[in-house]
């Protein structure tokens, strides 16, 4: 059974580049949202097995759609995709828990690596 | 302004080019000017902390959506929603790289706008020093515009 991805970023653009990455490993059932409302509504309406979240988005920053996922109980995976590189907002997205973290602009292939190895747990 | 501020957003302009678009971009050099003449897409951020301003992209429209085409795997036929959006991840990308690199300013992004239409001037209020950076690259020319203030900019306690 393929892993379900709900990918969260407001530009549909990036959203279509981290789809291709995710086709690359057989993703196929992805759920997206533009923002972190929208994610958390979806989040608390569905079940999935890994979160790729932008930091920076209207209505609902990343960081608070991770802290909001955290306090539901919730061990899903959560990946962080965005261009906030210094090290004090790495810190910050770990503590609240996030899984992973991945900067902007990046390489399709790191970002496949790291999605294979959430994925690979999830098939 | 100082050239640390300069060579960052060159740097930061540099990576996204090459990582995104798979681009060698060459930078001219920087110049101060009084204002900013777009070329058609412009990708405008606005950065707070102990620099403060805007940040600006003037891209002109075969550029936009060349890059879009890299960015998505089909090159859009013309000017459309996935062109602005393109120009304003890039834009996001650039600032977010260079704010990575001037962690000591605590600088802070806002969220990107894309401005469209050619030949429209952007003047900066005065106390905000404009340098213009221009590129060239595989793709056309393009610039940043950096129209920023150093120190904190007051911001309303009411």
């Amino acid at each position: 059974m393929s892993a379900k991805v709900l990918l969260v970023d407001d530009s549909g653009v990036m959203r279509k580049i981290i789809l291709r990455a995710l086709y690359a490993v057989s993703v196929t059932d992805v759920v997206e949202a533009s923002d972190g409302v929208q994610a958390l509504d979806l989040f608390n309406s569905d079940s999935f097995d890994l979160v790729l979240s932008d930091w920076n988005m209207p209505n609902m920053s990343g960081l608070e759609l991770l802290k909001e996922i955290r306090a539901t109980g919730s061990t899903v995976p959560v990946i962080m995709i965005t261009t906030e590189s210094e090290q004090g907002r790495v810190l910050e997205a770990i503590k609240a828990g996030a899984s992973n973290y991945l900067v902007k602009p990046f390489e399709q292939d790191k970002l496949i690596d790291k999605l294979q190895k959430y994925i690979a747990i999830e098939v | 302004m100082n050239q640390e501020v300069i060579d960052a957003f060159v740097d930061s302009t540099r990576s996204v080019f090459k990582t995104m678009l798979d681009s060698d971009i060459t930078p001219g050099d920087a110049a101060p000017c009084k204002c900013v003449v777009a070329r058609g897409v412009s990708g405008v951020i606005g950065l707070t902390g102990q620099i403060a301003g805007d940040v600006i992209i003037c891209f002109d429209e075969p550029l936009a959506i060349r890059a879009t085409g890299v960015m998505l795997g089909q090159v859009p036929a013309e000017l459309d929603d996935e062109v602005v959006d393109a120009v304003g991840e890039l834009t996001n990308m650039i600032a977010g790289s260079a704010k990575g690199r001037l962690e000591k300013y605590d600088l802070s992004l806002a969220l990107p706008t894309v401005i469209l239409g050619s030949g429209h001037r952007v003047v900066f209020i005065s106390g905000i020093q404009l340098i213009t950076i221009p590129f060239e690259s595989d793709m056309g020319s393009f610039s940043i515009e950096l129209g920023l203030k150093e120190g904190r900019i007051p911001v309303c306690t009411c």
